[in-house]
């Protein structure tokens, strides 16, 4: 039961954060283009390692992974780690360049799309072979595989990462025509998941449920060995389409502490360890053997309130409890190591659609003016409000000190602090007042707006908190059916500022993406949606002994 | 031999001196003065009645209010603006948050040895005194209870019954209800066996009198020596138990859970974790002190 109630909330929402939802993370985040956008671009920059020098071959690199991957079917992968490995073993039709700035042709050579956004005819690759597995030997990949992986994932993926598709089709050897049940803009965005990765049918049907222990594809590494809760072992292809990939061998490590790995990384066991938090930020700062990547993830942590029943129907009541947080004290105290920024709107700044000017529409830090607001809404004498969190130290930190902030206006918070599946069933029936969580996905701000505040949306994961404002449903679906990302822009921002008013919850931070990196890495590039790829049009990493 | 030198020295020294010196011998033989002679009992008495004294005063001693924030005064060292402990990762008071600490962690180590021994002495005692069928049943069913292991019995029952202070107890003390049945049950098959117990039996006393009067009264001195040292290991499961983030709620402090919240910060503010840790293993080692004293004085055969 609790495994088809996480499902759920996998499908439901798809994605969010490591830190909302603990080890065993359903973290999703893939990039999106930001065309037009420019601010967007400078704070989604990526960080990176040193490239310069004459780039080795061979050699094997040991990264973590912070959470242990289960599936690597793509149809079934529900979290970010998971991703990471199906990424470097397939590819999509389509992905982003490293600032998320750019869609990159990969499988795709190029593509056109019906003026009416409901048809897109892709011309495919030649000469792309997959990877040598049990049941074919490494033939070449064509149009009918693309159309068989994009129907496989439009109907049968876990997490609805395709569900805008109607149908993909061969219309030639190397060219797939893709018509949606709507126009829908974000389908070429959905193209670069990891979800929709090309895999060849053959071994999808001969290994059946098992195939995502021996997934095959056509990118840069072969899955030589999957364990789980251990390790993942890639071995390069060398035949791959786009350059032959440098190192020999990759090792996905699970390390799950943040200061174990971090430790690791020390002693040299490991070459990268991923998604550092806290103190182990501070140590790989201080050893000057090592570099700390970090880059501002497209990430929002915040605490929303039933919108439906219960005190916090009432808008006063909200805005007594924002502005009853101090939340510069908050992120500071959170965030020692300087691990998030403050934020203020339910999108990250590294999204296109994010409008700073909103940003002062956001109610402030001031008690008194809480003390009195609550006064007036009927709770002079006081408020009992029920917090559901998901039991990972990040919100159980900040479920503290929201409860002190509180406090002092006189509001009791009881604190229920959860394993995921449970919290995400609570979240998804709106049966407590104030949750707290973090989404992480896209660029695109469908990824947020939609997924959080979309009236659809209800019994979901995102908007469990039962958000209904009917102009930010038009205003939605408008940006949903514009074609032009300058349109789309303006529909979200307009929703944005609709939205911002109604006070839905305290948005307060922005999580950096962190890494460690050892000196023997090069040519190693971090990205705002926490990919990472070792082989792409932009890089092809090296170590050095 | 002792019998014969008393008798002796009694009729030399005529009847007065012979109940005078039976009163000291006596004094002296009662468990009190018996427990006064053993110095390490007496140092884990001291370590037990401080940290209940420190439990029982602490809005008195406690110089702030224990979940009072300052996250700008974030891991203040010790001895630094007024915080002898220093502060932890959100600013309060370390020294204050060890010493309501202290309440928690006693009540729930009491308290569940309490819940574990009540039920677990019931148990025990029905269990030897029936005998037959009652007593496999009964047996069989905590050994049931101990193929889990400790830990792993009350995350489960945390995780079903919630966080919370009752929650805590009820957890450690159902944990605790077999071992306590087990010693009661061994000790009611010595003592149900004896003369006076058959003396009753023949005189018409009631089952449940003989039980309750004669039975238990005479089985005590075991309980309280497991009881004493199980206080020990219940502070130690409760600490577990908020390590690992079941304990008590927050922000309500207890020495587990200020270890846990140390633990993320072994480099920048090692003390958090030193100082609750260290309270923890002195007032394990009171208990464990003195427990091993009653358990000498009250049953020397058990140290065998």
């Amino acid at each position: 039961m609790k495994k088809r109630i996480l499902a759920l909330a996998l499908v439901a929402s798809m994605c969010v954060s490591l830190a909302a939802c603990g080890n065993s993370g359903s973290k999703e985040t893939e990039g999106t283009a930001a065309n037009s956008s420019s601010a967007a671009a400078e704070t989604t920059a990526s960080g990176e390692t040193e490239a310069e020098g004459d780039p080795v071959k061979g050699g094997t690199l040991t990264i973590s992974l912070s959470a242990s991957p289960s599936k690597l079917d793509p149809i079934h992968y529900s979290g970010v780690y998971e991703s990471e490995i199906i990424k470097n073993v397939c590819d999509t039709l389509m992905e982003y360049n490293k600032d998320l700035s750019e869609y990159v042709p990969s499988l795709a050579t190029d593509w056109t799309v019906s003026d009416d956004g409901m048809t897109y005819v892709f011309n495919i690759r030649q000469g792309v072979k997959f990877q040598k597995g049990k049941y074919q030997d490494g033939r070449e990949m064509t149009a009918e595989d693309v159309a068989y992986s994009l129907n496989r994932s439009g109907e049968l993926s876990d997490s609805n990462r395709l569900s805008m598709l109607d149908k993909a089709e061969a219309t030639g050897d190397y060219e797939v025509t893709c018509t949606l049940k709507t126009a829908n803009s974000s389908f070429l965005t959905a193209l670069t998941d990891a979800g929709n990765a090309i895999v060849p049918k053959e071994e999808v049907e001969g290994w059946g449920d098992d195939f995502g222990s021996h997934l095959v594809g056509t990118g840069p590494f072969s899955l030589e060995s999957f364990q789980l809760d251990q390790q993942a072992v890639l071995k390069k292809n060398v035949d791959y389409w786009l350059a032959e990939p440098n190192l020999d061998e990759v090792i996905f490590k699970v390390i799950t502490d943040s200061t174990q790995a971090a430790n690791a990384l020390q002693t040299g066991e490991l070459d990268v360890a991923m998604d550092l938090k806290g103190e182990s930020v501070q140590k790989v700062k201080d050893n000057a053997d090592l570099t700390l990547l970090e880059t501002p993830g497209l990430h929002v942590a915040y605490i929303y309130f039933n919108m439906e029943q219960g005190p916090t129907a009432d808008i006063k009541v909200r805005k007594a409890l924002i502005e009853a947080v101090n939340v510069e004290e908050m992120v500071a105290s959170l965030y020692k190591y300087g691990e998030a920024q403050k934020a203020s709107l339910p999108l990250p700044p590294g999204s296109w659609g994010y409008d700073a000017s909103l940003e002062s529409k956001v109610p402030g830090y001031d008690p008194e003016d809480a003390k009195a607001l609550l006064a007036e809404a009927g709770y002079g004498d006081g408020l009992t409000l029920d917090l559901y969190i998901s039991d990972t130290e990040a919100r159980q930190n900040m479920a503290v000190l929201l409860q002190a902030y509180w406090a002092q206006v006189g509001v009791t918070l009881n604190i229920h602090a959860s394993e995921w599946g449970t919290f995400s069933e609570v979240a998804m029936s709106n049966n407590a007042d104030v949750y707290g969580m973090s989404w992480t996905w896209y660029p695109d701000p469908y990824f947020f707006l939609n997924k959080l505040f979309s009236t659809d949306e209800f019994g979901g994961i995102g908007n469990g908190q039962h958000y209904s404002n009917p102009q930010v449903d038009e205003l939605l679906q408008k940006a949903l059916e514009a074609t032009d990302q300058a349109d789309r822009a303006d529909y979200y921002k307009q929703a944005l500022a609709l939205i911002v008013d109604d006070l839905p919850g305290l948005f307060y931070a922005n999580e950096n993406v962190i890494y460690g990196v050892n000196g023997r890495v090069h040519d190693f590039i971090q990205r705002a949606d926490s990919t990472v790829k070792f082989v792409t049009t932009e890089n092809n990493v090296w170590v050095t002994d | 031999m002792a019998d014969i030198t008393k008798t002796t020295s009694a009729d030399a020294l005529g009847l007065d001196a012979q109940a005078e010196m039976l009163k000291t011998e006596r004094r002296a033989n009662n468990v009190w003065n018996k427990l006064k002679r053993n110095k390490t009992a007496m140092i884990g008495l001291v370590i037990v009645v401080v940290m209940v004294f420190i439990a029982v005063f602490a809005p008195v001693l406690a110089p702030y209010d224990p979940n009072e924030i300052h996250p700008l005064d974030a891991f203040l060292k010790p001895f630094s603006e007024g915080h002898i402990f220093g502060t932890d990762q959100f600013g309060r008071d370390l020294l204050s948050r060890v010493i309501y600490g202290a309440r928690v962690s006693l009540i729930v180590a009491a308290g569940g040895t309490l819940v574990g021994g009540v039920i677990g002495v019931l148990l025990g005692l029905i269990a030897g005194f029936m005998g037959g069928i009652v007593d496999s049943v009964i047996m069989r069913i905590m050994d049931g209870f101990l193929s889990f292991p400790f830990v792993l019995l009350s995350i489960i029952l945390m995780t079903v019954l919630g966080q919370g202070l009752i929650n805590v107890i009820i957890a450690i003390g159902i944990g605790n209800i077999p071992s306590f049945a087990r010693v009661v049950r061994g000790e009611v098959h010595i003592v149900k066996n004896e003369e006076y117990c058959n003396a009753c039996r023949v005189i018409g006393v009631s089952n449940t009198r003989l039980l309750f009067t004669h039975i238990l009264p005479n089985a005590i001195s075991p309980i309280i020596v497991y009881a004493t040292l199980n206080v020990a290991s219940a502070i130690i499961s409760e600490a577990a138990l908020s390590f690992l983030g079941l304990g008590i709620a927050a922000p309500t402090a207890s020495w587990g859970s200020i270890l846990r919240e140390g633990k993320s910060s072994l480099t920048t503010a090692p003390f958090v974790a030193t100082i609750s840790g260290a309270f923890i293993l002195i007032t394990v080692l009171g208990f464990n002190l003195f427990g091993d004293g009653i358990r000498d004085v009250l049953d020397p055969k058990m140290k065998q």
